[in-house]
């Protein structure tokens, strides 16, 4: 970061290397957006990072920076082109069984049909829930560093959390019934 | 992958895109501070001229003992007390959306301690007699001097200096 602060191009490609597909994963999950507008909000990220590097506050993670940046970008894009922020996440098995187990629902294999259930429920959570899920969940963030992402202090993160785990839990009994 | 990285290289080059420098940030922490600090400072001053209000004109006659600070605050001066809660409010969202770790705290919790702070300000400002000095150039102003004189029927004498009602005065009309 350090490099990068002054100026150093290589270390931004370097940055670049690392963040790449976790924030392409990270933007695709924010909202329906295709992959040509994914690698530019991708681009427009990463030149925001270089340009504000200066400005890095070294009390917060970088991983927790960046990725503020690419929901702020994903987000202003969303408004520009009036699309409504809606959190998709795709059930790939280890996040999903964690989840599983979170909500302490399905101790057994996962078939495609829970699969399926799961990623319905997930999908019809609020934005403001399934975002927190997204974080915590998926991406294996910390309640701190989810919360500096999000803006919220960490107090309504692990409320979010709950509340999430919570109307999952009624969404996938309901299904089940 | 490749293609992504080479994108942004490209158009770093191509717009020469240079990086802000470190005097960008200082200023805006400079000017981000200046305005809640400047905002405080005014909230106080205004707080010093409600509580002056109150007390110049004997506010327990008006309401009742028993009536909540707050309500009392506003009903002598409306407008007064709303543009103080106004600007404790903008300087609520600037500490909450402008400074670094602002949001750590929920906006409710530190919009409560911004009113205890301006409170606490107004307070010291009146303690130091800001807040009577000011009173006496608000009565300047037309609609607050109405406002004063409609709520408590004051003498039309003019008093030079910080004007000063003593509450046998006060009973006598």
């Amino acid at each position: 970061m350090k490099k990068l602060a002054e100026g150093d191009q290589k270390a931004l490609s370097f940055l670049v290397d690392r963040y790449e597909n976790k924030l392409r994963h990270f933007i695709h999950s924010l909202g329906k957006i295709s992959a040509d507008d994914i690698e530019d909000i991708l681009q427009e990220t990463f030149i925001r990072v270089y340009q504000n590097a200066k400005g890095f506050d070294a009390s917060y993670s970088f991983s927790s920076w960046v990725y503020r940046i690419a929901r702020n970008q994903t987000y202003s894009f969303m408004r520009k082109m009036k699309v409504r922020p809606h959190v998709v996440l795709e059930i790939s098995d280890v996040p999903s069984k964690l989840l599983i187990d979170e909500v302490d629902l399905h101790q057994d294999v996962i078939t495609k049909e829970k699969k399926a259930k799961l990623q319905n429920s997930i999908n019809s959570l609020p934005t403001k829930y399934a975002e927190v899920l997204q974080l915590l969940v998926y991406e294996e963030m910390s309640q701190k560093e989810t919360s500096d992402i999000l803006k919220i202090p960490v107090s309504t993160v692990a409320t979010r959390y709950a509340r999430a785990k919570q109307q999952l839990k009624i969404v996938l009994k309901n299904e089940k019934d | 992958m490749k293609k992504t990285k080479e994108e942004i290289l490209k158009i770093l080059k191509d717009k020469q895109i240079e990086q802000k420098p470190r005097w960008h940030f200082q200023l805006q922490k400079i000017l981000i501070w200046t305005a809640v600090i400047g905002g405080l400072i005014i909230s106080g001053l205004l707080s010093s001229v409600l509580i002056q209000f109150s007390l110049a004109a004997g506010v327990k006659e008006v309401i009742g003992p028993n009536f909540p600070a707050i309500i009392m605050a506003f009903r002598l001066v409306p407008s007064l007390f709303i543009l103080i809660i106004m600007v404790a409010v903008l300087i609520n969202s600037i500490l909450n959306k402008l400074t670094p770790k602002g949001y750590r705290v929920t906006y409710l919790k530190s919009l409560f301690i911004t009113l205890a702070v301006v409170g606490l300000l107004g307070s010291l400002f009146f303690g130091l007699g800001v807040g009577p000095r000011m009173h006496q150039q608000f009565l300047h102003i037309k609609p607050y001097k109405a406002e004063f004189d409609r709520r408590h029927r004051l003498p039309k004498e003019e008093i030079k200096g910080v004007r000063y009602y003593p509450p046998a005065a006060r009973t006598n009309r």
